[in-house]
């Protein structure tokens, strides 16, 4: 198999300790991790339970207290591979508002190559790409704050993008999106997966974890569980246990075959659910 | 209600004026600050005044509205004249009580001042109302560059004030939630006198203050994710450039200067 591009190794973190407080408990316990090129994995876990931690591990913004973390063969603890690290991992937060630094979209997705030093012809290169891919181009000279929660979030990326990274990692992007603005951003990532790029989803929606190639729980700081949506979903139990749902369809499926009505657990989209149903309504 | 208001008070157009490069336009105005107070003669406030026009009607700002903006400093041009009028006393003396008095001279300057300031406001507005904020900082940095010897952070400045005229229209949005957040659980903004007033804002401006800082923490943390790391081997999308638009208005400026230096010296005589 290919090198990933992010390795994890038993990493272990915890937040420094304020001052006249007790120790932080552990944010990360032992984690392991890899993700391949192309892939489209999705973390899940509920509030609290380290995975936005995990997601600042890849881009150094945070580095591990013990383990390693590799970004593309480099080591994240290395001083000098700081800013190539955090050009191959880009990084989309939660907030749209808080990671736009200028007052032009376009000057704001040139934001980071500006900084990297890209020469100026291919900056306008990699602006206009960038935003083509999260299909903003027409509002290249609007205001950020004219634009709506998901545009503003798709210029996000499309900052990240600018940057020509080797994987995206976005750390909770449609939490504070309405469900236009989640759909819209969801469009966005599924595309770029099309386009080949490796993209790591830190979410609390299990319908866009389904969407994913892989999904990774993590609770209390340790992963429970890794394996495609269906392997993950089937464990409804363990799931609900880390304090998450199931899609509602897999949920109605559960519960369909708890009051005895024989769907399979491969009925996970609505089309595939209507498949089964339908024959056994037939039949009575 | 701030969603679509106007950063600053910039004209978007596109006039000869509009595409002058933002350096010479600050420049242009510093220059016609200092000239502005070279005027002697009343033949002088008529150039200046033609100048101006000039420049408005080439600018497409409409002059109604370059005039209101005015308005907001009228009491501070009266002010001045006022001051000005009874504490000089030269010339003839027209009238005396204790210290104040009414004299030629001193209304004259009255009146030197009023002119004085009301050209210099109408003159600056121009600058902003033709150039957008951040053409005006890019304008700052590139200027005050060579202040990077005397070790001067010029483009963390520069970084910065782009930065908080990015999240004004944010933070005066979040303004408007907290104010219309607090006015559903009674509080009262509008009512009592000024000082009152202020006191009650005292309660928004907590939450804003706090949210702010959370913003500029979150900000850094994005910067940071993006290789931001000061002005250092960066490069820039946008680069100013002086145009061949921007030695005509050089040339306008030395006729200009010109002009007033000729009021000054040999008219104001």
């Amino acid at each position: 198999m290919e090198e990933p591009i992010v390795k994890i190794e038993q990493l272990t973190y915890r937040y420094p300790q304020a001052e006249g407080e007790d120790v932080q408990p552990l944010a990360l316990d032992g984690v392991n991790l890899q993700v391949y090129p192309g892939e489209f994995v999705a973390v899940v876990g509920h509030n609290g339970s380290g995975k936005s931690t995990l997601a600042r591990q890849i881009n150094a913004l945070l580095l591990p207290e013990a383990g390693v973390v590799w970004v593309k063969g480099m080591r994240t603890d290395e001083e000098e591979n700081l800013w190539e690290i955090r050009r191959t991992a880009g990084m989309v937060f939660q907030n749209p508002d808080n990671q736009l630094v200028a007052n032009v979209v376009e000057d704001d997705v040139a934001f980071g190559p500006e900084n990297i030093g890209v020469p100026r012809a291919q900056l306008r290169v990699r602006v206009d790409e960038a935003l083509a891919a999260v299909k903003m181009s027409q509002f290249a000279d609007k205001a950020p704050h004219m634009l709506s929660g998901g545009q503003k979030q798709r210029v996000a990326i499309a900052g990240v993008l600018a940057l020509r990274p080797d994987i995206v990692v976005m750390d909770e992007p449609t939490a504070m999106l309405d469900p236009e603005g989640r759909r819209e951003v969801m469009q966005v990532i599924l595309d770029l997966k099309a386009q080949g790029i490796t993209v790591l989803l830190i979410t609390h929606f299990m319908e866009e974890a389904a969407r994913a190639d892989r999904v990774v729980v993590i609770d209390n700081a340790k992963m429970i569980t890794q394996g495609t949506p269906r392997e993950v979903f089937r464990q409804r139990d363990m799931l609900m246990a880390c304090g998450l749902t199931i899609p509602a369809i897999n949920e109605l499926g559960a519960q369909l075959r708890q009051a005895g009505i024989p769907v399979s657990e491969d009925a996970d989209t609505v089309e595939r659910m209507a498949d089964e149903l339908c024959p056994l309504f037939l039949k009575k | 209600m701030f969603k679509n208001m106007t950063l600053g008070q910039y004209f978007p157009g596109n006039s000869p004026i509009h595409r002058l490069d933002p350096r010479t336009k600050l420049l242009a105005t510093v220059a016609y600050i200092v000239l502005i107070f070279l005027v002697k003669t009343f033949w002088g406030y008529l150039g200046v005044l033609a100048f101006l026009g000039v420049v408005v009607a080439l600018s497409g700002v409409r002059f109604g509205y370059v005039v209101k903006g005015l308005k907001p400093l009228l009491f501070i041009i009266l002010f001045t004249m006022v001051i000005n009028a009874f504490f000089t006393s030269s010339g003839t003396v027209y009238w005396q009580w204790k210290f104040l008095s009414l004299s030629s001279g001193g209304i004259l300057l009255a009146v030197h001042m009023a002119l004085r300031l009301t050209f210099l406001v109408l003159g600056t507005q121009l600058l902003t109302l033709t150039t957008p904020p951040l053409m005006l900082t890019d304008a700052i940095e590139s200027l005050l560059k060579p202040l990077k010897a005397i070790k001067l952070p010029v483009h963390e400045l520069a970084m910065m004030m782009s930065i908080a005229l990015r999240f004004i229209p944010t933070l005066m949005e979040e303004t408007d939630k907290l104010m219309k957040a607090q006015a559903s659980r009674g509080a009262d903004f509008e009512s009592g006198n000024l000082f009152r007033r202020a006191k009650n804002m005292v309660p928004l401006l907590v939450p804003l203050f706090v949210s702010a800082f959370r913003r500029a923490d979150e900000l850094a943390l994005a910067m940071e994710a993006r290789c931001y790391r000061g002005g250092e081997g960066r490069t820039r999308l946008k680069v100013l450039r002086f145009t061949r638009l921007d030695a005509y208005a050089l040339i306008a400026m030395l006729v200009f200067t010109a002009f007033l230096l000729v009021d000054f010296f040999v008219l104001g005589k």
